[in-house]
């Protein structure tokens, strides 16, 4: 199995497969992320996601298949995780130890003479101020996340993995983070970010990995995944007749209803303007409100996320 | 890792105050003795009416008192909680992928949860031997000799022995202790690795002991007695009533091979865990 695993990606699995009682939670999971990339592994909730990335650091042995991170084939414990910073699920601290105590502990827990080469750095992303000498007890959600990242880039990794970073923050701290992430990422660190938000993967990453049931739906650039397609969405005020104008311009590949169907409707534009389009609903005594391009992995993730 | 576990408990009020607590016991029985001393009663000789006659003395009654039970918690407590807290905190998936191997994870545990042990029984010798000696003085300690009168009845007669005699039983009865202490670790480490639950893993060795000492009582079980943790904890009682010593010899083997057992099993089902704390 592991003879099928490419050394120079940062990030490989092949076939990955986890059963949990009667729940196939990864089901034969093929991805791979390049050095360099900041990849998001996208999916709604129960996706996946995370026993994906348990199963890539070694916390969860694969029921079948074999992952590799930075070219080195997975096992529990495997020493090329000193190369790696992570972030699985909420971050976890020793509550009644402070913050600066906390990463001090976890730092020597793997043998090493305090303090890490990247320690101002993910000091600074942290952000904590005067907070990091406080027991962690008394952080709040998006300090516990942020020291989460302090801890997951005090040792400056080669591969940083989060998993669903700024899942239950406030807008303000989920900013601040992926803010952060765009800094880790033009150091030339490699950033594998699983996350439930279309929007999130948008904004912070270059690749995405689509996930659903345990299986790749989509993979490649974001830009290619969620830029914009051909299709284009009306509102108009008929729109049962606005399909049959559009249907008659040249250049409309395919007409189909929207949401609610009596005034959106999608079509398919090759080759013809969307402006062109207006004008001949216009001029077909058809009220326009709105005209909105379409992006590619919309519909289908959100289609995705309303199965739940 | 070590030194990080060490850290870690010693940092921690729980531990602090299960230390107190053991302080506590052996002052508080010394108090009581002190105000209402136990009557002499001829033919009634034992290791607490022996109680008054030396600091020693109090430190031996505190061990009879103590170890059997309240001890035993408190190393529970230590054991049980030390790999499933931190699945509780959620810190054990940063320990693992930090990455420390899973051998040493829970060999480093164990290590410490038994510093922590031996801390735990010196503090009960360490409080009563000075409890004892305030209230009683420093004096030769008495011990229960049983002698046989007139060729038939067997009687126990109160025996002094000096007193570095004395401290060196003490200090003997102290490390027997300690030893089969060792076994209840290694079992409270085991559960520990079994469950994501604190209060699981601490019940549960608590259960393991009392269920031992249950199925000791039962007399058509005399078969599987020997092999039973908790056989030959009591053996070190021979050390001050007169009884024959050699059992300890046995307890000792018992609790090294039943410490063996439990950390390579702990060892062994951790090593095949799915992390998912």
């Amino acid at each position: 199995m592991t003879a099928t695993l490419d050394t120079t990606l940062a990030v490989q699995a092949a076939g990955l497969s986890k059963r949990f009682g009667g729940v196939q939670a990864v089901d034969g999971l093929d991805l791979a992320v390049a050095h360099g990339q900041v990849c998001g592994l996208l999916g709604p909730n129960g996706a996946g996601k995370t026993t994906t990335v348990r199963m890539l650091v070694g916390l969860i042995r694969p029921d079948r298949g074999a992952s590799a991170l930075l070219g080195a084939p997975m096992r529990p414990s495997h020493p090329v995780l000193r190369r790696v910073g992570l972030l699985v699920e909420k971050p976890a601290f020793v509550p009644y130890l402070s913050g600066m105590r906390n990463l001090q502990l976890h730092w020597r827990a793997g043998g090493d003479p305090w303090p890490p080469p990247g320690l101002d750095f993910a000091i600074d992303i942290a952000n904590l101020g005067a907070a990091v000498d406080r027991k962690v007890k008394g952080y709040s959600q998006g300090m516990r996340q942020r020291l989460g990242l302090a801890q997951a880039l005090m040792h400056d990794p080669d591969l940083v993995v989060l998993d669903e970073p700024t899942n239950g923050l406030d807008p303000a701290e989920t900013r601040r983070i992926r803010r952060a992430i765009g800094d880790i990422s033009s150091r030339g660190t490699t950033v594998l970010l699983s996350s439930h938000l279309l929007a999130e993967v948008e904004q912070v990453c270059t690749h995405a990995l689509v996930i659903d049931h345990g299986t790749l739906v989509a993979s490649g650039t974001v830009a290619d995944l969620v830029g914009a397609s051909h299709a284009v969405e009306f509102e108009v005020d008929d729109a049962s007749r606005a399909a049959d104008v559009l249907r008659a311009v040249h250049g409309v590949l395919a007409v189909r209803a929207g949401e609610p169907p009596e005034h959106r409707l999608i079509a398919d534009l090759d080759g013809v303007a969307r402006s062109e389009a207006v004008r001949a609903l216009v001029h077909a005594g058809i009220a326009v409100e709105t005209v909105v391009p379409r992006r590619r992995l919309e519909d289908a993730y959100l289609a995705l996320v309303d199965e739940q | 890792m070590i030194v990080v576990e060490w850290i870690r408990q010693i940092r921690r009020m729980r531990t602090w105050a299960c230390f107190a607590l053991l302080a506590a016991v052996p002052v508080i029985m010394t108090v009581a003795t002190y105000v209402s001393p136990p009557r002499e009663r001829r033919f009634e000789i034992n290791l607490f009416t022996v109680l008054t006659s030396s600091g020693i003395n109090v430190a031996v009654a505190a061990l009879l008192v103590m170890s059997q039970f309240f001890l035993v918690v408190v190393v529970a407590a230590f054991a049980g909680e030390s790999v499933s807290g931190e699945a509780t905190w959620g810190t054990l998936r940063y320990l693992l992928v930090r990455p420390v191997s899973r051998a040493r994870l829970v060999l480093a545990k164990l290590g410490v949860a038994y510093v922590l042990t031996l801390i735990a029984v010196f503090v009960i010798t360490g409080t009563a031997l000075l409890a004892g000696t305030i209230a009683f003085g420093w004096h030769e300690p008495t011990v229960v000799k049983t002698t046989t009168l007139f060729g038939e009845a067997t009687v126990p007669l109160p025996v002094k022995i000096a007193i570095g005699e004395g401290i060196g039983r003490l200090s003997l009865a102290s490390g027997y202790i300690a030893l089969t202490m060792l076994a209840v670790v290694a079992i409270g480490i085991f559960l520990s690795t079994l469950t994501d639950s604190t209060a699981a893993a601490v019940v549960s060795t608590v259960v393991a002991v009392v269920a031992s000492g249950v199925l000791i009582q039962v007399p058509s079980l005399s078969g599987i007695k020997p092999y039973l943790p908790t056989r030959y904890w009591d053996e070190w009682h021979t050390l001050f009533n007169g009884g024959t010593t050699a059992d300890m010899y046995k307890g000792a083997a018992s609790a090294l091979i039943y410490t063996a057992i439990f950390a390579v099993l702990a060892v062994w089902r951790f090593n095949r865990k799915d992390i998912l704390s």
